[in-house]
């Protein structure tokens, strides 16, 4: 009986460690293996496409080029255009995805009831609307000959305006459109962001003598410092992103590929052309680029945002 | 003139009735304190006082001049909160000049004038930390000093020293009482902690229901609870309430008991009353006679004192025993000094008081309850 027992102590006092050991491991299973299929196993084969010139028929032979890809986005006009055109539709979308929601949910805090739920509800429909229906909807309302955007405007009395057919204007209406879309869900993280502060803080600034200005920028605006500079990340990171779908539908890039940016140039360089290694090269520059200023943010969110305890 | 004065205050919150028609002076330099259970309006009563709850009804005024409308800010009273309110992205040094940069004052000045409020509170140390990085009666400090440095007409002290612990807050009180003593700035405390209410107050205004329920010096209030609603909620262990009736002659009779023979009341023979005894006026004597037999139930040995729950005939009491006092038979009576007796109204709840010529001319000692003064 010794003797068998001896045989299977170890055992079984190992067995359960193992097991505790690898229980977390099987929890996080499931989300690592879907991480690692969806994200790393793409990003290492366009790192590796990105060294190749290749038209993406599963047939024709992968040739490698060396840093050929690389060099020749970075000569190519199209690939400075659509950078810039990036920058603009970040740059764009700030006031939409920052400012204008936390001036509305300011504004709005002390909204009660009813009104309030109605507000909440129409400031958040366009969050809902699929992106492609909402494309079709402004292609129409902005349409320059029978749209009701510039039906409106003739009745003031200016001409009609291309919206999504002047070089200069299109850009501009595709930053509104992704806005507009986006000022709904800001606004919501906002409000309840803004909901969280403590009364007692504002009491406190009103005992002070402080105006509802003086509130507003002291004390409000410092404590909703980690909302603003997360919507503000958030928006460097996506937001052109956000804005390939309108540039897919209503403008294809055009016109003069005034409205393109590097995400619609990753699209259109691999699944257009059929270059896959140009569209992976686009795509690690971009993931670099967007990786090191994610960097960035995130160090000034640690040293500038405020959290209370 | 009164520092405050508050006319026919009320505050109804939608439905709910908050405060109930309130009128209070409260005189320059004056250290009051608002004592009563939670919810019953002491901290609206405050919060109006500040301004920061616009009254329902009837007028705020300080230095007689009327208040109603006034922003918080504009009544030169200062607040300290019960959570302290510290803004979390301020240094100390900028939490307490706050009030002075909205002000406009240059900024030197305000740094000179935080630098000496810091010393007064002993927290010079501390300027440029933040409220995370403080432990809770540092912060309850800078709260202070955040109050003080604009020299405010008025302290509004709510529930301070609630979030601390107990050997802090014995600590805190004394400070906040010598601050007092220095500044003679007229304060309002609002508590519902007996102890610190006893302590710190000259005057104090014991609230229930959104209604004073009486205003007086501390001992005052002790020794001559204006209602049942205060004999009940100060003292500690709180004062023993026993159902009486009035008799014909005037004496209380419980049941067939009749404690006090001496005492005679003007009051309607047959009336309700309730028959007040503190538990450190009650002596335990041997049974004898009509008066109900008690048995020891429960007995709390506090070190300082002896707490004995004593039950009988559906009468519940609490003595109260000096630790070295021999200690109680099993079964008991109880003798009541004829002056700790206190009498309430059944139904108004109202102090009724002996008849004092009848009293005499009985014989039985005048009222006194001086001797009794544990809390």
């Amino acid at each position: 009986m010794t003797a068998i027992a001896e045989i299977f102590a170890p055992t079984g006092l190992a067995l359960p460690r193992l097991r505790s050991a690898a229980l977390p491991w099987a929890y996080l299973a499931p989300a690592l293996l879907i991480t690692l299929v969806w994200i790393y196993l793409p990003l290492i084969e366009a790192a590796k496409l990105s060294f190749y010139q290749w038209n993406m028929l599963p047939t024709s032979p992968q040739r490698f080029v060396g840093w050929d890809n690389y060099r020749n986005l970075l000569t190519l006009p199209d690939m400075s255009r659509a950078a810039l055109n990036t920058v603009l539709y970040i740059v764009g979308l700030l006031p939409l995805s920052v400012l204008i929601p936390l001036a509305v949910a300011i504004l709005t805090q002390d909204m009660t009831g009813r009104a309030r739920g109605i507000y909440r509800s129409l400031i958040f429909v366009p969050m809902i609307v699929a992106p492609v229906v909402a494309a079709i909807l402004w292609r129409w309302l902005l349409n320059d000959t029978h749209g009701l955007v510039n039906a409106g405007l003739e009745v003031l009395g200016f001409g009609p305006v291309g919206f999504l057919q002047d070089p200069d204007i299109a850009l501009w209406t595709l930053v509104w459109i992704t806005g507009w879309k986006l000022i709904g869900f800001s606004t919501l993280l906002l409000s309840a962001a803004n909901a969280t502060i403590a009364p007692s803080y504002i009491e406190a600034a009103r005992m002070d003598g402080a105006s509802r200005w003086q509130v507003i920028r002291d004390i409000r605006l410092p404590l909703l410092s980690p909302t603003i500079l997360l919507l503000t990340m958030m928006t460097a990171l996506f937001g052109a992103q956000w804005s390939f779908i309108y540039v897919n539908v209503l403008t294809g890039g055009g016109p003069l590929k005034s409205t393109t940016n590097v995400f619609f140039l990753m699209w259109d360089y691999g699944f257009k052309t059929l270059s896959a290694g140009w569209s992976a090269a686009a795509g690690i520059l971009t993931f670099v680029t967007l990786a090191a200023v994610a960097l960035l943010m995130l160090r000034l969110m640690k040293r500038l945002a405020v959290y209370d305890e | 003139m009164a520092a405050i004065e508050l006319a026919g205050i009320e505050k109804r919150f939608g439905e709910s009735h908050a405060v109930r028609g309130v009128d209070l002076a409260i005189a320059s330099g004056e250290f009051v304190v608002i004592l009563g259970p939670s919810g019953c309006g002491k901290s609206t009563l405050l919060r109006m006082i500040a301004g920061l709850e616009a009254v329902s009804a009837g007028t705020v005024s300080l230095d007689g001049v009327p208040m109603n409308g006034v922003e918080p800010g504009r009544r030169g009273c200062a607040m300290v909160f019960q959570n302290y309110a510290l803004y979390p992205h301020m240094t100390v040094a900028e939490n307490i000049g706050y009030g002075l940069r909205v002000a406009g004052v240059p900024k030197r000045e305000r740094e000179a004038r935080v630098r000496s409020t810091a010393a007064m509170l002993d927290i010079e140390t501390l300027l440029d930390r933040r409220p995370a990085a403080l432990s809770g009666g540092q912060r309850q400090r800078v709260a202070m000093g955040r109050a003080m440095i604009r020299n405010p007409r008025v302290f509004l002290f709510d529930e301070p020293l609630s979030n601390l612990d107990a050997i802090l807050r014995q600590q805190m009180r004394g400070e906040i009482k010598r601050l007092h003593r220095e500044l003679r700035t007229t304060s309002v405390f609002v508590t519902h902690d007996q102890v610190e209410a006893m302590g710190m107050a000259d005057r104090l205004v014991v609230m229930n229901a959104g209604r004073v329920e009486q205003v007086g010096p501390p001992a005052d209030v002790f020794r001559r609870p204006a209602s049942r609603f205060v004999a009940g909620f100060i003292g500690a262990p709180r004062m023993n309430l026993i159902d009486a009736a009035v008799t014909a002659e005037g004496t209380l009779a419980v049941g067939g008991w009749r404690p006090c023979d001496g005492l005679r009341f003007r009051a309607a023979a047959g009336r309700a009353v309730h028959l007040g005894v503190r538990p450190d006026a009650l002596a335990p004597m041997p049974p004898a006679g009509g008066g109900p037999v008690f048995t020891a139930d429960l007995v709390e040995d506090l070190g300082t004192e002896i707490h004995v729950h004593a039950r009988g005939e559906g009468i519940d009491l609490i003595l109260q025993r000096h630790a070295d006092a021999p200690p109680i038979d099993t079964s008991f009576a109880v003798a009541i000094p004829p002056r700790a007796v206190h009498l309430f109204d059944a139904e108004t709840g109202l102090r009724i008081e002996p008849d004092a010529a009848e009293t005499l001319r009985q014989g039985a000692p005048a009222w006194d309850a001086r001797r009794h003064s544990s809390i």
